[in-house]
């Protein structure tokens, strides 16, 4: 003990003396290594080609924070983890036939003008990497929505080409069609554009009508492939299992809250479940499930609560919510790009309301044709009343 | 009676990582008093009291040594010697304060063993007799002027919650002491007429709530256990979680007739009372990875930090030095400040001291409002004070601000959101 010695004086500053430990650098980190399964996914799904998209669009937005670095004095550890973060989040959204180009430029344009210029640091009103999607939608609006969307072929994971391709006409599912010799790729329309058709009036495509049961029967894999990644997409967001995945590290680890993904998906699934579909007139005469409903004789007709449609033995109207969930970019979007700390309100609650918007207002824009990316423009519109969301949701001060 | 609820509490605060600090483990331990003390005539930020001995004066222990000039904040001496000079001392709370300087008689002076009488409920004076006589025996309790006033209370909170998470003063009182508080509080309870008496620990001590629930059968004085999440040992959120009531914006508990206080305080009523001694020694709690044996010691006032951690043992070369908890303790700059009756906790730190990171854009995550316990919006205050447009914080009353320094803790980009709700604070009070 006498070794020990009292030294000329101690460390005096402001209380608190301990910190929880959690830093940004750490949040944005936390994105990063979230995207990491969805990049696996896709470079299994869509060929490891695609890493080149991610790549390219984190050195983009890298890009970006070093050129803005000239500029602006925005001085944050956190804006290098912040801009690769936007990066993954961006590529994640774009198509696997898109070029490196595309993602390179979205990347840059997304941190110079959606972080930088429209706010700086901690001040951005909306999504940096969604602004950069946006923007890059404006310049090639073709780059990002493509009418075929290819994926590997069962057998051809990882290492198939997308450019040995065959328009799956005859396409069933991943593990029911098996691709003839010298095809490695399916292209397909994304599950969720089939199912789209739905709820147009039914017309003629290809000699198939669209109502819900023609849709399932003839158009849309099963759903376990949406589940597993294998149908078309963007290239972070067919595969539900590895979002999953990486938005539950993000909730476990606080860089986001619950209640964003469970409020979204919650009021897509009730409006999926309520929201009329066109259903032709053969279909609506018989529903066993939905009695009192679908009645009319008319050529098409809307059927409300599709939900309690059963057709055939087959519950449509439960498939027609699951492909809601899983068949586009809801769940991505959801779990890894709408949790963004700085362009979402700042408690729970808000975090509530804003998933009910942001779920609301991409259903609408899904059933209305805004497609594909309803969801991301959803995301934006909701951001954008991010300030009036905290205004409303601020907790009371007890006892004033 | 008995009543034990789990589970009530309040809205944010944050369960912090030492649950269980080693000091409560131990026995309270008696130390001697050094050689020579220097009890100060303030305990915390108040005026000082004017001296009532001289150079040269033999005092015995519990002799008056200053009382302010209304005769309140009396300051007795804890030991028996003779008062050498008038001296300065820095406090935790005050520096360059007048201070009574008494070489003590004798190697080794302890604390004073209390008299043969012990506690009798039918013995306690009336309110006006018993305030009387705390004063004079310098007992301070909390609200003391509203006791005064008004002499009747709705109900009484003891509060056996320890505010910081490396304090354990009151839980080792409440633990050694069941008897003694438990009487107390229930003399307390028929000499105020209060409607409702609690007795408030942490309901994790689950052996510790049915030993005082045993002690309390028969007795007014309700046992009562809370989820101890920081801060709840402030007293208004005691009023909140254990009262129900909600305390008005810039008022104390007794604004709604709840008089809050705490097991040490309850034992220096017992000793004043029932044993008739001065409020002198005080059970302070010794803590942090520098001290190699973390305890609560019985000090008298007067002794510098450094006298009481060499009976702790130091372990390592102190880094910091503070003077309440880890949370919202204040830190000082050597071993030679003085310690006052006040002082509940001394903290001695060796790792784990980081200069404070350098603060980063703020990210929104929100976690300090979820964990601010009185439902301010920390960032949102900074954000006014760094613009100055501190009129704009009127509406958001961060005048109730419990300095429980959450919102710093959390931050993941090191904000100084504590600095910012003080300065909103200080611009609203001012108004």
């Amino acid at each position: 003990m006498a070794a020990v010695r009292w030294p000329r004086s101690c460390e005096v500053r402001d209380p608190p003396y301990i910190h929880s430990g959690a830093s940004s650098e750490q949040t944005y980190w936390l994105f990063c290594v979230a995207a990491v399964p969805v990049m696996a996914a896709g470079a299994w799904v869509f060929g490891y080609g695609i890493v080149a998209v991610y790549v390219s669009a984190a050195l983009g937005a890298l890009l970006g924070e070093r050129v803005c670095r000239y500029f602006v004095s925005h001085g944050s550890r956190s804006r290098f983890p912040h801009a690769m973060a936007m990066g993954l989040m961006l590529a994640m959204t774009l198509p696997p036939t898109v070029g490196l180009g595309i993602p390179l430029v979205g990347g840059f344009l997304g941190i110079v003008i959606g972080k930088v210029v429209l706010g700086g640091m901690g001040n951005y009103l909306w999504h940096p990497a969604l602004v950069g999607w946006a923007l890059v939608h404006l310049i090639s609006p073709g780059a990002l929505a493509p009418a075929r969307w290819p994926f590997l072929a069962a057998g051809h994971g990882l290492t198939g080409s997308l450019e040995a391709v065959m328009v799956g006409a005859g396409y069933r599912g991943f593990g029911l069609t098996v691709p003839p010799p010298g095809v490695e790729a399916w292209s397909t329309p994304r599950p969720i554009d089939r199912l789209i058709g739905a709820y147009s009036a039914p017309v003629a495509d290809g000699g198939a009508d669209r109502s819900l049961l023609s849709v399932f029967r003839d158009h849309l894999p099963p759903w376990s492939d949406t589940v597993w990644g294998v149908a078309g997409g963007g290239i972070g967001e067919t595969c539900a299992v590895a979002v999953l995945v990486g938005g539950l590290v993000l909730i476990f680890c606080r860089a986001s809250r619950w209640q964003l993904p469970v409020a979204a998906l919650g009021t897509v699934a009730v409006l999926a479940a309520v929201w009329p579909v066109r259903v032709d007139a053969g279909l609506a005469g018989g529903a066993p499930g939905a009695p009192g409903l679908g009645q009319a004789a008319s050529p098409a007709s809307a059927l409300w609560f599709p939900i309690l449609s059963v057709r055939e033995g087959f519950p449509v109207g439960v498939a027609a919510v699951l492909f809601h969930l899983t068949g586009g970019g809801l769940l991505t979007a959801c779990f890894l790009i709408a949790p963004d700390p700085v362009s979402t309100p700042l408690s729970g609650r808000g975090h509530l309301l804003f998933g009910v918007g942001l779920g609301a207002l991409a259903f609408v824009g899904r059933v209305s044709g805004l497609t594909p990316g309803s969801v991301y423009w959803a995301i934006l519109a909701m951001n954008t009343v991010v300030p009036v969301i905290d205004r409303i949701t601020r907790r009371r001060v007890p006892g004033a | 009676m008995f009543m034990f609820t789990r589970g009530r509490s309040f809205d944010g605060g944050r369960f912090l990582a030492t649950p269980a600090p080693d000091s409560a483990a131990q026995p309270i331990r008696s130390i001697d008093a050094p050689a020579t003390l220097r009890v100060p005539l303030a305990q915390a930020d108040e005026p000082a009291a004017e001296p009532r001995v001289v150079t040269g004066q033999t005092v015995a222990a519990n002799d008056l040594l200053g009382e302010s000039p209304g005769g309140a904040g009396r300051v007795h001496s804890p030991v028996s010697g003779t008062v050498s000079r008038l001296a300065r001392v820095d406090t935790p709370y005050q520096q360059d304060v007048p201070a009574i300087e008494i070489a003590v008689a004798g190697a080794g002076a302890s604390e004073p063993s209390p008299g043969e009488r012990t506690a009798d409920a039918a013995d306690w004076p009336a309110v006006g007799e018993l305030l009387d006589r705390l004063g004079r025996l310098g007992v301070d309790l909390a609200e003391s002027a509203w006791l005064w006033k008004v002499r009747r209370v709705d109900e009484i909170i003891i509060s056996g919650l320890d505010c910081d998470p490396a304090q354990s003063a009151h839980l080792r009182t409440l633990t050694s002491y069941a008897d003694e508080v438990v009487s107390t509080a229930a003399a307390l309870h028929d000499v105020f007429g209060a409607r409702r008496t609690w007795l408030v620990l942490d309901s994790a001590r689950r052996r510790l709530l049915s030993a005082l629930a045993e002690v309390a059968r028969g007795c007014p004085v309700r046992v009562h256990g809370v989820v101890s999440k920081y801060p709840q040992g402030m007293a208004n959120l005691l009023v909140r979680t254990v009262a129900g009531a909600e305390v008005p914006c810039e008022a104390t508990p007794a604004a709604v007739a709840v008089w809050v206080t705490d097991a040490c305080a309850m034992m220096d009523v017992f000793r004043a009372v029932v044993q008739e001694q001065a409020c002198t020694w005080q059970t302070v709690t010794v803590a942090g990875d520098a001290v190699s044996s973390p305890g609560n010691y019985r000090v008298a006032p007067g002794s510098t930090i450094g006298s009481l951690v060499r009976h702790a043992g130091l372990a390592k070369t102190p880094r910091q030095i503070i003077v309440g908890g880890v949370m919202n303790g204040i830190a000082v700059p050597t071993g030679d400040v003085v310690l006052t009756k006040r002082t509940r906790c001394v903290t001695v730190r060796c790792d784990g001291v980081r200069a404070p990171s350098e603060a980063m854009a703020c990210l929104r995550c929100g976690e300090c409002q979820d964990v601010c316990p009185v439902g301010l919006d920390p960032r949102g205050l900074l954000e006014l004070a760094e613009r100055n447009r501190l009129e704009l914080a009127v509406r958001r009353h961060p005048q109730v601000c419990l300095d429980c320094g959450l919102c710093d803790y959390v931050c993941p980009s090191s904000l100084p959101l504590m600095r910012g709700v003080r300065r909103c604070r200080e611009h609203v009070s001012v108004r």
